[in-house]
């Protein structure tokens, strides 16, 4: 019975947790500028994604190692130290990313500016992490990120065709915008699979404890937490392609994306997309702020631990109390939040190799996970989808660069 | 691909169509949405005025000629100004001027072979 | 048990289980005749730079004598101590009572303790 209630809260957090900046940002520029032709990126990346947050709390219950700390110390902190770079400047963007979510959100509902609520919103952030344990961040910001199934009941009431949804499973390049087009699919692939998941995820396992018996729920969990999520993730594509899309709305900033459930909803579609958008950034946010301390902390071996108090992880909870306020710095300078997101998402497409090969090896080194070491499924779906993310990613930035 | 996506003057020029119309369509659908009550006044105004800031951006290059590009102006200053005084009956005749301005973009758009 | 493997970088935990670094270097004396000694484990931000590149570890020396608690020498610790090596390095020290977390106490003291909450 409590194995079952395990599963349920973990599918109940994914789902929440699932949602971000970068999720809700691409599927809505997907979704206006390309009707359902990106529907295949947000598959292949939810499918990518389930196997590695699978293999990341299969390696923290197993190993007893956290992501980060088996990465240290099978290959060396001289070449930790690459990865551990990139991770911290990809957090520094996305962090700044997520609080111009939560600044957007608190814009679109109050009209004072998002420049003015970056530094209390970095406030609110610090002060939960400062105060609150794991548990309450992972379970009660995840449940209040619940509200994000509103994209899924505004899908449903909306009928898009069946045949024209199927069609956007294959890969198809379009004749116009082919560069704008390979650009969002490499943010999408970027917002998905994002690598401080599973850095957060094993920490939280080995945080919680998780030995071999886990291994269950923490299957169920990553499957089924992770491909919910990724069908709100849908929903906001779905829906910006049948509202925005055949209005010619080509969405460049979020007041527009705020649009898309008025058609449905009303006034309290707007109020619903508002608070989706403030709450799975305000939780992301957490994470990425959390992550980061976490990677430096383990980088380092200092003592780390969001269930500690402050004084006995002092530079672990300093760690997350000036980044903070660093990224959120990045907003009140004025940073186009949405143009942030996606040149954010994109970047983390192009270091997804230099962390997700090394995990790899991990996965299939007998000293780390024994008998649970991936089979040839898993290893190579991550393969294909990180080669062609990275691929793409060379390729399609510079292009966007390129075209303004 | 590199050939296909490096930009022309006539793709820049379509590119700047295509963002103009889009704005323009921002614009309608908050004003419409917003005489039906289904958005706060201060979100209706900032985005209004920023969908005019980002016409008259796109506009740099005079792709539009100035009648049309004028109306649009003006259209878009009428319905900021009936937002401010909460004048949701008024904003109609505003609307219906900016869709027949949406309508010329479009046959503009058309004639240079822009497509969406 | 193979050193770079098994030891190297691996986390250092104290008798009470309290993280306190990484093993950064390890310290072995050449002796003639007779097989080299593993003597000391080093801890410290200044061994961790020299293996990156030496000219790093005067950087990081430098700017360690001039900031915060201006501990530039990294700890060493007898293989002696050392109690068990396993998925963490365990030595049978008190980590409060060493160099090791002269960083850790003087941002507890500095700056943690200074916020409220964080007393």
């Amino acid at each position: 019975m409590s194995k079952l209630f395990e599963i349920a809260l973990g599918i109940i957090t994914s789902i929440g947790g699932f949602l971000d900046v970068g999720a809700i940002a691409t599927a809505a520029e997907a979704g206006s500028n390309f009707g359902f032709q990106l529907i295949w990126a947000i598959v292949l990346g939810t499918v990518c994604v389930v196997f590695l947050v699978e293999m990341s709390g299969r390696l923290a219950a197993v190993s007893k190692h956290t992501l980060a700390d088996a990465i240290r110390e099978r290959f060396g902190f001289n070449f930790y130290i690459l990865p551990l770079i990139a991770e911290v400047i990809v957090d520094f963007l996305v962090l700044g990313a997520e609080i111009g979510g939560v600044c957007i959100a608190l814009q679109l509902v109050t009209g004072v500016h998002f420049q003015w609520w970056a530094l209390p919103v970095a406030f609110a952030i610090w002060l939960l992490l400062w105060k609150g344990t794991f548990g309450l961040i992972e379970n009660g910001i995840s449940l209040l990120g619940l509200v994000t199934l509103g994209f899924v009941v505004a899908t449903f009431e909306l009928r898009p065709a069946l045949p024209a949804l199927a069609k956007g499973l294959l890969p198809t390049v379009p004749h116009q915008d082919t560069a704008h087009y390979l650009f969002i699919a490499v943010s999408i692939l970027g917002a998905l699979i994002s690598p401080y998941l599973f850095y957060f995820y094993s920490s939280g396992a080995v945080e919680d404890e998780w030995d071999e018996s886990d291994l269950g729920v923490n299957r169920a969990v990553a499957g089924l937490g992770m491909g919910f999520g990724s069908i709100v993730s849908l929903g906001v594509l779905i829906v910006a392609a049948q509202v925005l899309h055949p209005q010619g709305i080509q969405v460049d900033s979020y007041e527009q994306a705020a649009l898309m459930l008025t058609q449905t909803f009303g006034y309290w579609g707007f109020i619903l997309f508002a608070a989706s958008l403030g709450i799975a950034c305000f939780g992301a946010a957490l994470e990425v702020n959390l992550d980061t301390a976490y990677v430096t902390a383990q980088a380092f071996g200092w003592n780390w631990g969001e269930n500690l108090h402050p004084k006995q992880a002092a530079r672990f909870s300093s760690v997350y109390t000036v980044f903070v306020f660093l990224a959120a710095l990045l907003m009140v300078i004025g940073t186009d939040p949405l143009q942030l997101t996606l040149f954010s998402m994109a970047l983390t497409a192009v270091i997804l190799p230099i962390t997700i090969i090394p995990f790899l090896v991990l996965m299939n080194d007998p000293e780390y996970v024994g008998q649970h070491h991936n089979g040839w499924i898993s290893n190579g779906v991550v393969i294909f989808t990180i080669a062609l993310a990275f691929i793409l990613a060379i390729v399609a930035i510079p292009l966007e660069i390129i075209g303004g | 691909m590199l050939v296909a996506c490096s930009q022309s003057p006539q793709d820049k020029q379509g590119d700047a169509i295509t963002t103009t119309q889009s704005w323009i369509a921002t614009a309608r659908m908050t004003g419409e949405a917003w005489q039906q009550g289904k958005l706060p006044d201060a979100y209706t105004e900032q985005t209004l005025i920023k969908s005019q800031q980002k016409i008259v951006q796109q506009n740099r290059s005079k792709v539009i000629p100035s009648p049309l590009s004028e109306q649009l102006q003006q259209t878009l200053r009428q319905m900021i100004a009936d937002v401010q005084q909460h004048r949701r009956n008024t904003i109609a005749s505003s609307l219906e001027k900016l869709s027949n301005e949406q309508h010329q973009l479009e046959s503009l758009a058309k004639n240079r072979g822009v497509q969406r | 048990m193979d050193l770079i493997r098994d030891v190297l970088d691996n986390q250092i935990v104290d008798r009470n289980q309290r993280k306190m670094g990484k093993v950064d270097g390890i310290v072995v004396k050449l002796r003639d005749d007779r097989p080299p000694r593993l003597t000391y484990l080093e801890t410290g931000a200044t061994t961790l730079a020299r293996r990156l590149h030496p000219r790093l570890h005067d950087w990081v020396a430098n700017l360690a004598s001039c900031w915060g608690a201006k501990q530039t020498k990294s700890l060493r610790i007898p293989w002696e101590k050392v109690r068990n090596v396993g998925i963490d390095v365990e030595v049978d020290i008190e980590a409060e009572q060493t160099s090791a977390l002269a960083y850790e106490i003087w941002l507890r003291e500095h700056l943690i303790k200074r916020i409220p909450g964080g007393q």
